[in-house]
């Protein structure tokens, strides 16, 4: 079993397509960067992955179920940590997780998001509006709150925007870290730097199509970009 | 799953009361606009008026209020902290019903007794009426739970939402407004049956319309 399928994906939004066409296949543990410019459809298919939305067209299977099909027991085993951090900026940060943690059903809930907050250096702060946080620690507590289940499939997108430089190296040992313990990482990124230091492998993704993918290593990678959409444009 | 919309339920009320961005805003109205009754209705008038005007308290408040327990959600962008969870829709909806449920019992405690206060009204059966306008707005807040997802990736939504919520739940304004009357005049349970009967179904019907649909409503 695969961890994601995507086969013949499209989606629309009225007369504007998203996505053409898009196939992919992601083995269980393996880390994977969507790479693309702004617009390319990157967050479109991690909305869809991730059940956010359904597709027009094709299919998407997570762990062999159909996104059209996802029970509770998929999503449980699907982290996402958005751009947006999906946090309630009047919730202190015990009481974001706590919500979260119960949603999921998390056994012993109080004791794992202790654990979470401080192992994101956040304990201290565990009290305190969420809208009282910088940039960074907002972003820490956001992957505290994506991690909080266990997640199998661990979804990145564009995790890095905004960031500094530190809050980018506790991000960085955390994708380490997730791939360490064999979890899938899907990491979407506009970024070509980060694509070799996050994962594995990487996809290309331009104007909605998918026009290639390849282990990150060998042929530069900005070189393959550069071509890779070259040749979409001539044809 | 009942544990789902409890946690729903609780968080939304947590920031509300932590923030009452909502609550102060419908009292705040609901005050202004009883106090403009007040002066503007004339008192020999005020016994026949008094259920609609109420009503119509009630009605520009929740228009207003209601919807902002999905608008909040998505200016957040929490919302689709929710879709990805392994949360029914239609548990995200009941959490919200009920959330709306217990500021409208709020309001209805604060506002019917200052509303009887300054009209100086006399109610035959106190228990009947806060029971027809308990319902009127059950039937209320289904509504306005339901159809504000509609609304949500509107540019004028704030405005659009009374728009469509109006002519749904003329219903329930008309049924509550006469078992209001009723209940004012000294009416008893049996005399409001019919009023009943048409406020409960309209409630069956919207919820079980409201939980069938929602699911589209929330996507993309």
């Amino acid at each position: 079993m695969k961890a994601i399928e995507i086969s013949n994906l499209v989606k629309r939004y009225g007369n504007f397509t998203a996505l053409r066409d898009v196939s992919l296949e992601v083995n269980i543990g393996d880390s994977w960067a969507i790479l693309g410019p702004n617009g390319a459809g990157k967050t479109t298919l991690i909305r869809i992955i991730s059940g956010q939305a359904k597709p027009t067209g094709g299919e998407v299977k997570v762990f062999g179920v159909s996104s059209n099909e996802f029970t509770e027991e998929i999503k449980r085993r699907i982290g996402i940590l958005s751009h947006n951090h999906l946090l309630y900026e009047d919730l202190t940060a015990w009481e974001n997780l706590i919500f979260y943690g119960r949603l999921y059903g998390v056994e012993g809930i109080e004791d794992v998001a202790e654990d979470m907050l401080r192992k994101m250096g956040l304990i201290g702060r565990a009290d305190d509006p969420v809208r009282t946080f910088s940039r960074g620690m907002k972003q820490k507590l956001a992957i505290a709150r994506a991690l909080i289940h266990s997640p199998d499939l661990v979804i990145l997108d564009e995790p890095t925007s905004g960031l500094d430089v530190r809050s980018r190296k506790d991000l960085a040992d955390m994708v380490s870290s997730l791939k360490r313990d064999g979890k899938t990482v899907l990491f979407t990124t506009h970024n070509l730097e980060e694509v070799s230091e996050f994962c594995s492998y990487v996809a290309i993704l331009h104007r909605g199509r998918l026009l290639g993918t390849r282990r990150v290593g060998g042929e530069p990678l900005e070189d393959y970009y550069l071509r890779l959409v070259e040749d979409a444009s001539t044809h | 799953m009942l544990r789902h919309i409890k946690e729903i339920a609780i968080k939304d009320l947590r920031l509300e009361f932590r923030t009452k961005s909502t609550l102060n805003f419908m009292l705040l109205f609901a005050l202004i606009t009883s106090m403009m009754f007040s002066i503007s209705v004339p008192f020999q008038s005020i016994q026949g008026t008094a259920p609609g005007l109420l009503w119509l308290v009630f009605l520009f408040v929740g228009l207003m209020g209601f919807s902002r327990a999905f608008l909040r959600e998505v200016e957040l962008g929490t919302l689709d902290g929710l879709k990805s969870a392994p949360v029914s829709p239609s548990d995200i909806l009941l959490g919200k019903v009920i959330y709306n449920l217990v500021l409208v019992l709020i309001m209805e405690a604060i506002i019917v007794p200052v509303f009887i206060g300054l009209f100086d009204l006399e109610i035959g059966n106190l228990p009947l009426a806060f029971l027809v306008i308990t319902t009127g707005n059950a039937g209320f807040v289904v509504v306005s739970s339901s159809l504000s997802t509609l609304v949500l990736r509107a540019r004028s939504r704030e405005l659009l939402a009374p728009l469509i919520m109006f002519p749904v739940i003329y219903p329930v304004i008309s049924t509550t407004i006469s078992g209001l009357r009723m209940a004012m005049g000294g009416g008893v349970l049996m005399d409001v049956k019919n009023e009943f009967i048409l406020l409960v179904s309209f409630i069956i019907i919207m919820l079980i319309v409201s939980l069938l649909t929602f699911e589209y409503a929330l996507e993309d």
